[in-house]
């Protein structure tokens, strides 16, 4: 298991995991978002690369609705 | 103009707005880009702040659909156009404030020349290209801009300031979604967009003022948790817009 932080709250994960597959599995489209990890907003080509390990912050920002 | 003492009087007693904060309120010009869940409510708080000049910017008309959230209109209003109902509410509301109205769809053509007559734009829009247009043409015009979206129990604020060379949208979103994303596609609770679109006059009223604003900063609010989270947002260095 592993210790991160997603949206502010402390989180356990069985393992690391990319980010893309945290999405999927969290039912998250990512084209609805913007992912911020470790601080870093990560570019949308690269979230099948950036894995989250031990420690890590993720922010999910949805700017979306608004009428 | 003379300040209406007994109807500011409540926020005159604030020592950060005062004569003559409420005289900087009342010279101040603040457009806002769409008139449905975030931008009736900041529309009403800013009106009734004593922003001197609003514009308002929406080419759609009424909906039955839009009444959970648009609270600057009714039953009666629907098939009307939003713009119209929404100047006549606003100047009633508030008769020393000059409201302008923009009835036709924001273009790249025609945002520059609108936002060239405003110190503030809030960005209340409900769909991501529209987003990207207010924010290049903010920039263009180095106007400030306070942008707001809610999604479900979610709301999000932003402020990005051009005249102070702070982070934008775009640095947030640096690439457009391929497919177009709109409230009709998520749910939207009034009262959440209530929140928000308050929170999005209370960014401009500020930043006319003087005082700290959400610049280079996101706020995330959790309706069902009731927090508050706040993210610094950097600069990127490869941005198009405030590069």
């Amino acid at each position: 298991m592993i210790d991160v932080k997603i949206n502010g709250e402390n989180k356990k994960l069985e393992d690391k995991i990319n980010i893309a597959d945290f999405l999927k599995n969290n039912n998250i489209d990512p084209i609805e978002v913007t992912v911020e990890h470790n601080s870093e907003i990560v570019n949308q080509e690269n979230i099948t690369k950036v894995i989250l390990e031990e420690g890590d912050t993720l922010e999910i920002l949805r700017f979306v609705g608004g009428g | 103009m003379q300040i209406d003492l007994e109807r500011y009087k409540r926020q005159l007693s604030i020592k950060a707005i005062g004569k003559h904060g409420q005289q900087k309120l009342f010279n101040a010009k603040v457009l806002v880009c769409g008139a449905g869940g975030l931008g009736g409510p900041a529309l009403i708080y800013l009106a009734a702040a004593g922003i001197g000049s609003i514009g308002l910017c929406d080419f759609d008309v009424i909906e039955q659909s839009n009444l959970n959230r648009q609270i600057l209109y009714n039953h009666a209003d629907i098939r009307k156009q939003k713009a119209y109902i929404a100047k006549e509410k606003l100047e009633k509301f508030n008769p020393d404030v000059k409201v302008e109205t923009y009835s036709e769809k924001l273009t790249e053509e025609n945002a520059s020349d609108i936002f060239k007559n405003y110190d503030v734009v809030i960005d209340a829009v409900d769909n991501f290209q529209s987003r990207y247009l207010i924010n290049a043409a903010a920039y263009r015009s180095s106007i400030t801009i306070v942008c707001g979206a809610v999604c479900e129990f979610e709301g999000i604020l932003t402020v990005a300031v051009p005249k102070e060379n702070t982070s934008c949208f775009q640095c947030i979103y640096p690439i457009k979604p391929s497919s177009e994303l709109t409230s009709k596609t998520f749910g939207i609770l009034g009262a959440i967009a209530g929140t928000i679109g308050s929170m999005q006059a209370l960014e401009a009223i500020k930043f006319i003022l003087g005082l700290h604003c959400l610049k280079n900063k996101v706020l995330i609010f959790n309706g069902i948790e009731n927090t508050y989270r706040i993210r610094s947002i950097s600069k990127r260095k490869d941005c198009p817009i405030c590069k």
